[in-house]
């Protein structure tokens, strides 16, 4: 053993771990950016990830028909019964917006405000250490993905992008307890802070806290985002599933059901600019 | 360059190849997942070529298939590496100076190193920093991916050992 520590094997060993070591320090420093190393192995290996996941999505998806066919019945009937509630709300929706388009018209406001631009993704890997269902998707700066730039689906927010290399990016979802999203009831009108705990998270929920006492929040609710720097306002966050009150008892804290499939996502969108991110002008 | 070396060459570039394999089907959405439990593919697969070809090359692939994890994580790039590496070369040196290379040592240093680098990542990551139910995180999470991924690493094993006998270690480098 004592020879070992004294050959030349022995200190390339050392160098190795120091490389190691040097890795952690340096990603401190770089923060939403990927490593160099992380960046060259992500472009070799992304055609094969690539490939892989759309193998493996076709076959889950082939099997998930059928193993799913009770559900999807279940689903189909609770859709139908939706549809119908929401052709009701159609007719008013239309005689609002027609309302909506007269009085803009007559007040001279114009839409000032940039579109947003927007990046579809797939994602071609997951963490299998991470209980918060991060991932990984097919874009990166390349396609003008930055740090920080929201991660939707087109049923609702999933997270955002917590670092970013020249074709891959991870994203951070919703679920995650390090997570704060400012977020508003869509019927009350009450706002609070969403965020992700361990318990909720194992089973694909998270929770808006800090509601007002005297809220009239209630079950079935729809969950809004607010808007700010990282966030456009208005993404669909998910459904109240259950109403209760804080530890403390000086404010209502609800469970929601996230509207886009956290766990299972395969595709997503990024959202590379929008009206007021990062506190400018839209651009990233 | 003689045969032996060829074969070195060969032999290495296969190891790297099934490396980079692994890492593709472990990072893959839904593949090999049981009740959301995914196994870690490259991490045992580096300490059985550390067992089988040496502590100078198990340190070196054990720094590949670390970095390899840390490339889909979200902890501090550079810390499955160091944690990897270090496991690995310590499995190297044990089967040359203690004890014989088979299917219980494997099982032992894998066992050793899943639940050094999940128990350090989730006392860092979440144990830490006091939030609600995170033990769960190491009950739920850590425990069945650490014993996930030894299982999954002894087909890779037997695998490696056979690559192993095929394309023998040249002179200078033997365990």
């Amino acid at each position: 053993m004592n020879d070992f520590v004294k050959t030349f094997k022995f200190k390339v060993l050392i160098a190795l771990l120091c490389v190691m070591l040097g890795f952690m320090v340096m990603s401190v420093y770089t923060g939403g950016t990927s490593s160099f190393f992380s960046q060259i192995v992500s472009i070799i290996t992304l055609p094969a990830q690539r490939f892989s996941s759309s193998v493996s999505n076709s076959v889950s998806g082939f099997f998930d028909r059928f193993l799913d066919a009770g559900e999807t019945y279940r689903q189909n009937e609770l859709m139908r019964e939706e549809i119908n509630e929401l052709r009701k709300r159609l007719v008013d929706y239309d005689k609002v917006k027609h309302e909506n388009e007269q009085l803009r018209k007559i007040s001279g406001i114009q839409q000032i405000l940039p579109d947003p631009t927007f990046e579809p993704a797939s994602v071609i890997a997951r963490d299998p250490s991470d209980p918060f269902s991060s991932f990984t998707i097919d874009k990166g700066t390349l396609n003008d993905v930055s740090y920080l730039d929201p991660v939707i689906t087109d049923e609702g927010l999933v997270g955002y992008v917590s670092q970013v290399g020249l074709t891959t990016a991870k994203v951070v979802t919703i679920l995650d307890i390090n997570i704060n999203i400012g977020a508003y009831s869509s019927a009350t009108r009450d706002v609070g802070i969403v965020t992700g705990t361990v318990d909720l998270a194992i089973q694909g929920l998270c929770r808006m806290e800090y509601i007002p006492r005297d809220s009239e929040i209630e079950k079935g609710n729809i969950i809004l985002t607010s808007g700010g720097e990282i966030y456009p306002k208005d993404i669909i966050i998910g459904t109240v599933e259950e109403v209760k009150t804080s530890a403390s008892g000086v404010s209502v804290v609800t469970v929601i059901r996230p509207a886009a499939q956290i766990q299972t996502v395969k595709d997503v969108v990024v959202v590379t600019s929008f009206a007021g991110q990062g506190g400018g002008g839209g651009a990233s | 360059m003689n045969s032996t070396a060829r074969q070195n060459i060969f032999k290495n570039v296969l190891f790297v190849l099934i490396l980079l394999s692994l890492y593709v089907l472990q990072s893959v959405p839904g593949l090999f997942a049981i009740y959301g439990v995914k196994p870690f593919l490259t991490i045992p697969a580096a300490i059985a070529i550390a067992m089988l070809e040496g502590e100078f090359s198990g340190g070196i692939y054990g720094a590949v298939a670390g970095l390899l994890c840390d490339m889909g994580g979200l902890l501090l790039f550079g810390y499955n590496g160091l944690v990897t590496a270090a496991c690995c070369i310590a499995a190297g040196l044990f089967v040359i100076h203690l004890i014989r290379c088979n299917i219980f040592a494997f099982l032992l240093f894998s066992i050793f190193t899943m639940l050094l680098r999940g128990a350090a990542e989730y006392f860092f990551a979440y144990g830490m920093w006091n939030h609600q139910d995170v033990s769960r995180i190491f009950l739920n999470v850590t425990l069945p991916a650490a014993l996930y991924s030894v299982i999954a690493g002894i087909p890779l094993f037997f695998l490696l050992r056979w690559m192993h006998r095929r394309f023998p270690v040249p002179e200078g480098d033997e365990v």
